[in-house]
């Protein structure tokens, strides 16, 4: 009986899932393409930012104790990683290292000078929370703090005003895979309404249409969700090899890139079908 | 013992269409009903409620005592299953080919014997229709797809076969077929009820006459003729 009712409502409805499957390749091709860049570009940010830092100046006014609780101050801070105080001293000596000049300061003229801090955060996204902190400090304290150019601040500023937009734009995306599930569920449904209907008034019950109708979204999906995963594979390796610098997503080593990628295939692939199939029947 | 009773059934059709006024009728186990009365009396409608396709506005029916308004979903589909209906429409899977159409019948009144190709064969053989069997039901003629829509009622072995219209498409002489055949299944106990004008079923008076007339029932049928 199963086999015979799927067979009736494959058939009839076959344009509509034909318009489904094929919606369905190609959202679930382009998310996983999204996801792709997405985590390869915050990984390109992060590591430059792992490697370069953010280095300020800092000009106390009175005493080395000053720079010393401002590094304290600067640790604390959660989305700091690691902080670095290279003194006047030291630094003069590095600077020397580079140029072939011979400067012999006296204590009071090196205590004037800036103490150089290098900071490494967490994460890109952090960097303007720093520059307020920096700045709190400054009116709070008695030093001068003077930034030594962000790298990249201002692609930083609009990679993290990006990451904020693609949230919605994530709602958004998925909003629309449901809408056009739903809709198209619903569509089918009209267009089979004579023959569910007569299936409920031979004694069928609508249960049993759901479950067809169920397993008539999933296996295929699932299936499909193979093949589309297959092409990203293939085309990202092929990324991969050329861009050494990328990395391929979900990084199975990353539990968090493991549990979005669960969840993800979970709502798509059963959570949403399961849900709009239960919901759509009529019953009479 | 009174199988359906209508109880001061009255079924309006938004926004004001009463196709159905006050109808109070019992019908026994056993019966063998013919509801007449001319196109849009309300036949179909008074059917459309045994079987629960239709919900009265107001008034109640039952079946066997209990109150369809008390069913829960599970029950009527229960109930459907102790039926045979021929729909006026034939509702039938076009699809589908017919051996299809009459097994997924049988399977979903849980009619399913070990012999039920052999089954299937026989009653499409009374009916000459045997060698349609693996043809799709879409290309039958009308009067094929009638008879197709009668095997599958009867198949079903019902408590009640309800017959909408049943001889719209057929002959003369399949009509005779039909009513000899459905005194055979009423004499097995069976209750038959049947909505039709068609003349040729009246005049052979195969059971009581019920009559409709603008959505209530006609006290003195005999005289209404």
């Amino acid at each position: 009986m199963w086999i015979t009712i799927g067979k009736l409502e494959f058939k009839k409805g076959f344009v509509y899932y034909f318009i489904l499957y094929s919606f369905f390749l190609f959202w679930t091709l382009f998310t996983l393409f999204g996801a792709f860049f997405h985590s390869n570009i915050n990984k390109v940010i992060n590591e430059y930012f792992r490697e370069v830092g953010i280095s300020f100046f800092i000009y106390p006014q009175d005493s080395q104790k000053l720079e010393e609780s401002q590094l304290i101050k600067l640790k604390e801070l959660k989305y700091v990683k690691r902080v670095e105080l290279i003194p006047p001293k030291r630094l003069l000596e590095e600077i020397q290292k580079d140029f072939p000049i011979s400067l012999d300061l006296d204590e009071e003229t090196l205590s004037s000078l800036p103490s150089l801090i290098r900071v490494w955060i967490k994460s890109p996204s952090q960097w303007s929370q720093l520059q307020r902190d920096l700045q709190r400090w400054q009116q709070f304290s008695k030093v001068s703090i003077e930034i030594l150019g962000s790298p990249l601040s201002q692609p930083l500023n609009f990679w993290e005003y990006l990451n904020k937009i693609l949230i919605v734009i994530l709602f958004l995306w998925n909003s629309f895979y449901f809408l056009f599930l739903y809709f198209l569920n619903k569509s089918l449904n009209s267009y089979l309404r004579k023959q569910l209907d007569t299936f409920q008034l031979l004694g069928g019950h609508v249960i049993k249409l759901k479950f067809i109708r169920f397993f008539l979204l999933v296996i295929p999906f699932a299936l499909i969700y193979l093949f589309s995963f297959s092409i990203y594979y293939f085309l990202t390796q092929t990324l991969i090899t050329l861009f050494p610098i990328l990395e391929f997503f979900p990084n199975t080593s990353n539990p968090l890139d493991i549990f979005t990628f669960i969840i993800y295939f979970s709502f798509i692939i059963i959570i949403y079908p399961l849900f709009i199939v239960f919901i759509s029947y009529r019953k009479i | 013992m009174v199988l359906i009773r209508f109880e001061n059934l009255t079924k309006i059709y938004p926004p004001y269409y009463k196709a159905l006024i006050n109808i109070n009728l019992d019908i026994n186990k056993g019966d063998f009903l013919l509801l007449t009365g001319p196109t849009g009396a309300g036949k179909t409608t008074l059917l459309k409620h045994i079987y629960a396709e239709e919900r009265p506005t107001e008034g109640e029916l039952y079946w066997e005592g209990i109150p369809y308004s008390q069913m829960s979903y599970s029950e009527i589909i229960e109930l459907r299953k102790k039926l045979g209906i021929v729909f006026q429409d034939h509702k039938l899977f076009f699809d589908l080919t017919v051996y299809e159409n009459l097994r997924i019948s049988l399977v979903l009144a849980k009619k399913v014997s070990f012999n039920l190709k052999l089954k299937i064969y026989e009653w499409l053989e009374k009916f000459n229709l045997a060698h349609k069997a693996r043809k799709k039901v879409k290309e039958l003629s009308g009067g094929e797809q009638q008879k197709i829509g009668l095997i599958r009622a009867l198949m079903r072995d019902p408590e009640v076969l309800i017959l909408d219209e049943p001889t719209g498409n057929l002959d003369p002489h399949s009509i005779g077929e039909i009513i000899e055949l459905l005194k055979k299944v009423h004499q097995e106990g069976k209750t038959i009820i049947i909505s039709t004008h068609d003349p040729t079923i009246i005049s052979k008076k195969p059971g009581k006459i019920v009559m409709l007339n603008q959505g209530a029932l006609v006290k003195d049928v005999d005289n209404y003729w």
